[in-house]
């Protein structure tokens, strides 16, 4: 895939679409710092005490269910919410009085905000006419966009004629032609089909990375973050929950909140002792690569990609073993969702096509990955 | 089973359609003929001689300017209004749409004496003004000039443009307006190349509606202008009902009715393909609470101007109808109902109260059967056929009620149409002008019910006449209460018709305080203000109790 994007893109100018600035290309520079930001409607509180920071060049994206704040913040960012406590700097200068349109950031909306009186080129234009740069300059630029998102030959068609993959294109041209500084991109694929989500969600994060855009991407959907992005902010009701890279986040879900939200449901009440050992009714469990801070009564996180069919497997890497019996067992395509009944607990796991897995009613023993235990706070 | 669709369809319409030939296309064309196929003159000479006339230019040339700046300062003042409806909440909100909507449904009658008790030589803040700085002179005076009807013409028209463009102004998606601040353009910007031209149909709509008004504008100019102005349709009247002039006022009404059926069209064509509503049928955006100074303050002053415009005169004309030489006094109100005049003139108050129901209720009817009727044949129609229709049945909307009373005078007075004495004759001049404002409310509701809809309720196993009752009646039953408050409230205040066509013994209000109006005397004065009050009393509290018993 990675391939063929960059055949399309060889025949693209890049030096004419994005005039690099020199800040640009450091690529390990803050720019964007979040700090303690809060804010209410009505009295309730939409977010509280969010800090974060973003480097030159990243695509964040702001992960969470509907109300948790993402598009609030994101709006805070864009300076289209401005009754907030706390500091935003950008490039180190405090941004929180300057109005949106002063900022230099380019939005991507929900349903794109497309002009309807206007045609594709003109929509691409308007950020352009407002820097009331030169016509000749504009025009190229214009062009050059368009060819990007191929929509060539599109220039004169009526918001209304397209579909909806092609205003999701002309909504991230008419963004990006401007050069903003920083591009915000609030659920961008929200009202699309799933395989266009995710060819579109491919596309965007190289088009992004071509022109080395900052980003802030904002959705519900894990998959669509965890493609697009290269940090993930969880929030949940209003609260930052974890802040880290995609791997990271789903290899070691940083609490309950933020795990349930991945769809994990494995959670284990036991008790862990001081040399790392793990008791539950499903057996002991040692546990490598943890913090020895939380002795006592705590809770394991099993990820359901951790596990394998016990019987055909010496792989030493399974070292952990458990058993119950099948409760349902369900065809995924690539894999089975299995759900395994202990005596205590009803435990979900991905196992492969291969070894065939039990049927319903039957017993099964799991081998687990350590990695794949992760201990909740 | 299509063919019998087609025939039911028609034969629905034939009833506003047969009404519209009777009563509207038949006297109009009487009035053609009369101007200009009488006498020995060629029409074009005729018309020719007319427009080269200095007089008539003139009055056309004032007609039009005084329709255009009205317009102008109607949109000027009721923009900001329709804003902070579209965009956000404040205190009272659902009270204040329903008294921008008072002044719109008062007859041009009271409008004008209300602006009269107010700003008047007798009026409140000049007898105030007079007795505590002892003047010996009234400060304002205003009265008999240009300024006057003005600002009676911003105060009758503002809720127009306040809930055409306010409604369409709620549902523009409001990240348009971010998206292109996000883009660079300031808060000017913005509204000058993103707000104001998708805003545009709906402004225009309502700029030519109220254009057209003002166009035809009779009562206020009549009563608050004087003598010395004259629009067309006040000369329509003058040179009939006093001059006896015929011909003249026949070519003055074709004038009219041409420039009106020109702006009509274009109406017709603007509202085909948006959702342009008399009135709001939901929210489609979430409005705010006002939050920053700035906001809030902008909330305010738009409120505050709404109090003064809107309500202050309506509260004056209450005031001066209890307000006699000695202080307080229901003096007029006592003579309303015992006073007896022998003046041919006279009409019985107690008898004009009980005719304006009448007449009011009767015409309600026949405009909202006749106006659902049109719209469900319209709703139906394909495409281009539908605003066709659409614009026909708007036609007696563009057209002045005066020219609709003086064709009533010289057309249905021959058998069999021998209406000219039948007490029928207010009720269907009423109707026919309600009737588009009916079908201008029913129509969007009956075009917005999606046809999906239908198709459920027929696949469920209802027969077509069970989808109209169980399905569409229930989701335009607001539609068609609110078109038919307003086909009320227009009889009750309609005047121009009714000068013309109520018999002494069959005088509505608004006729009542016409004459009132125009005899000498403090009494006779008093007597128009507390008939005005009670005009308006009877017309809000319709308002009131219908509004009331829709929630």
């Amino acid at each position: 895939m990675r391939l063929h994007w960059k055949i399309q893109f060889s025949k693209v100018p890049i030096n004419e679409i994005i005039l690099f600035r020199e800040d640009m290309t450091q690529s390990d520079k803050t720019i964007l710092e979040v700090q303690h930001l809060s804010n209410q409607y009505d009295d309730q509180p939409l977010l509280q005490n969010v800090s974060f920071s973003l480097m030159q060049g990243e695509i964040l994206c702001l992960l969470g269910p509907s109300g948790s704040g993402k598009t609030t913040l994101l709006r805070i960012i864009a300076g289209l919410e401005t009754d907030i406590s706390g500091s935003i700097t950008f490039r180190g200068q405090d941004i929180c009085k300057i109005p949106p349109h002063k900022r230099k950031f380019g939005m991507m909306f929900q349903e794109y905000a497309l002009f309807p009186h206007r045609t594709v080129w003109q929509n691409v234009a308007f950020g352009l006419e407002m820097q009331k740069t030169g016509k000749e300059n504009q025009d190229r630029k214009i062009r050059a966009m368009l060819e990007l998102v191929r929509l060539s030959g599109f220039e004169h068609r009526k918001i209304d004629e397209l579909s909806g993959g092609e205003r999701q294109r002309v909504a991230l041209a008419r963004s990006l032609a401007p050069e903003p500084q920083l591009l915000l991109l609030d659920e961008p694929l929200g009202s699309l089909d799933r395989t266009l989500r995710d060819r579109l969600t491919r596309e965007i994060r190289t088009i992004l990375k071509t022109l080395n855009v900052t980003a802030v991407f904002v959705t519900h959907d894990q998959a669509e973050a965890f493609s697009v992005a290269d940090k993930i902010a969880v929030l949940h009701t209003g609260c930052l929950q974890q802040f880290s890279t995609p791997e990271k986040i789903y290899r070691t879900p940083a609490n309950k909140v933020v795990a349930r939200f991945l769809g994990f449901r494995n959670f284990i009440q036991g008790e862990l002792d001081d040399r790392n050992i793990f008791r539950s009714s499903l057996g002991k469990f040692e546990l490598v690569s943890q913090s020895k801070t939380n002795q006592g009564p705590c809770t394991l996180l099993l990820r359901p990609d951790g596990a394998r069919l016990s019987t055909s497997h010496d792989d030493s890497a399974f070292t952990h073993k458990m058993s119950g019996t099948v409760e349902s067992r369900q065809f995924q395509g690539s894999s089975y969702n299995m759900v395994i009944r202990t005596a205590e607990y009803s435990l979900a796991f991905d196992l492969p096509l291969d070894p065939h897995p039990p049927v319903e009613g039957d017993r099964i023993e799991l081998a687990l990955l350590p990695s794949a235990l992760v201990l909740m706070p | 089973m299509k063919q019998k669709n087609i025939l039911l369809r028609w034969s629905l319409f034939s009833l506003p359609l047969l009404f519209l030939v009777l009563f509207y296309f038949y006297p109009l064309i009487k009035i053609f003929l009369l101007s200009f196929f009488q006498g020995d003159d060629w029409p074009p000479e005729k018309l020719s001689r007319l427009i080269s006339s200095p007089v008539y230019g003139k009055i056309l040339w004032f007609t039009t300017w005084q329709a255009a700046v009205s317009t102008l300062l109607t949109l000027v003042f009721a923009l900001p209004g329709a804003y902070i409806f579209a965009r956000y909440n404040f205190f009272g909100k659902s009270l204040f749409q329903a008294l921008t909507m008072v002044p719109f449904v008062l007859p041009t009658v009271v409008t004008a004496a209300a602006f009269r008790s107010l700003l008047g030589p007798n009026g409140l803040i000049n007898t105030w003004a007079m007795t505590t700085c002892n003047l010996s002179l009234p400060p304002i005076q205003i009265d008999q000039t240009v300024f006057f009807f003005l600002l009676a013409h911003i105060f009758y028209n503002y809720t127009l443009v306040l809930r055409i463009v306010g409604s369409f102004w709620a549902a523009l998606d409001p990240n348009l307006h971010s998206a292109s601040q996000m883009l660079g353009a300031s808060p000017w910007q913005t509204f000058r190349k993103i707000t104001l031209p998708l805003l545009m149909p709906a402004v225009s709509s309502a700029a030519l509606l109220v254009f057209i008004f003002c166009f035809t504008s009779f009562g206020v100019v009549l009563i608050l202008g004087g003598p010395s102005y004259s629009t067309i349709e006040v000369e329509i009247y003058r040179q009939s009902v006093q001059l006896f002039n015929l011909p003249m006022a026949a070519a003055l009404s074709l004038i009219q009715i041409v420039v009106n059926f020109l702006l009509m069209w274009i109406h017709a064509r603007l509202v085909a393909h948006s959702r342009i509503s008399f009135y709001a049928d939901t929210p489609t955006t979430m409005p705010i609470q006002a939050k920053t100074k700035g906001q809030r303050f902008f909330v305010r002053a738009n409120l505050f101007f709404m109090l003064i415009l809107l309500i202050t005169p309506l509260l004056a004309l209450l005031l001066r109808s209890v307000t006699g030489e000695d202080g307080l006094t229901l003096a007029y109100y006592r003579a309303l109902f015992t006073t007896e005049s022998h003046s041919i003139f006279f009409v019985e108050p107690l008898a004009a109260i009980g005719n304006s129901v009448g007449f009011a209720l009767s015409a309600m009817t026949i405009a909202v059967t006749l106006g659902l009727l049109a719209s469900s044949f319209i709703a139906s129609e394909p495409g281009g056929k539908s605003s066709l229709w659409d614009a026909i049945i708007m036609l007696p909307l563009a057209t002045s009620a005066v020219t609709l009373g003086f064709g009533y005078i010289i057309s249905l007075n021959t058998p069999p149409l021998n209406l000219r004495d039948s007490i029928a004759l207010v009720p269907i001049a009423h109707a026919l002008v309600a009737f588009p404002f009916v079908v201008r409310c029913i129509l969007p509701s009956l075009r917005q019910i999606p046809e999906s809809l239908k198709e459920a309720a027929s696949l469920l196993g209802a027969s077509p006449f069970k989808v109209w009752h169980r399905v569409e009646l229930p989701i335009i039953r607001r539609a068609i209460l609110v078109g038919g408050v307003f086909a009320f409230s227009i009889s009750m205040g309609e005047f121009g018709a009714s000068a013309f066509v109520t018999r002494p013994h069959t005088a509505t209000m608004p006729v009542a305080i016409f004459r009132f109006l125009g005899q000498p005397g403090e009494m006779n004065y008093g007597q128009a203000m507390a008939m005005s009050s009670i005009l308006m009393m009877v017309t809000c509290s319709v308002f009131w109790l219908i509004g009331k018993r829709d929630n």
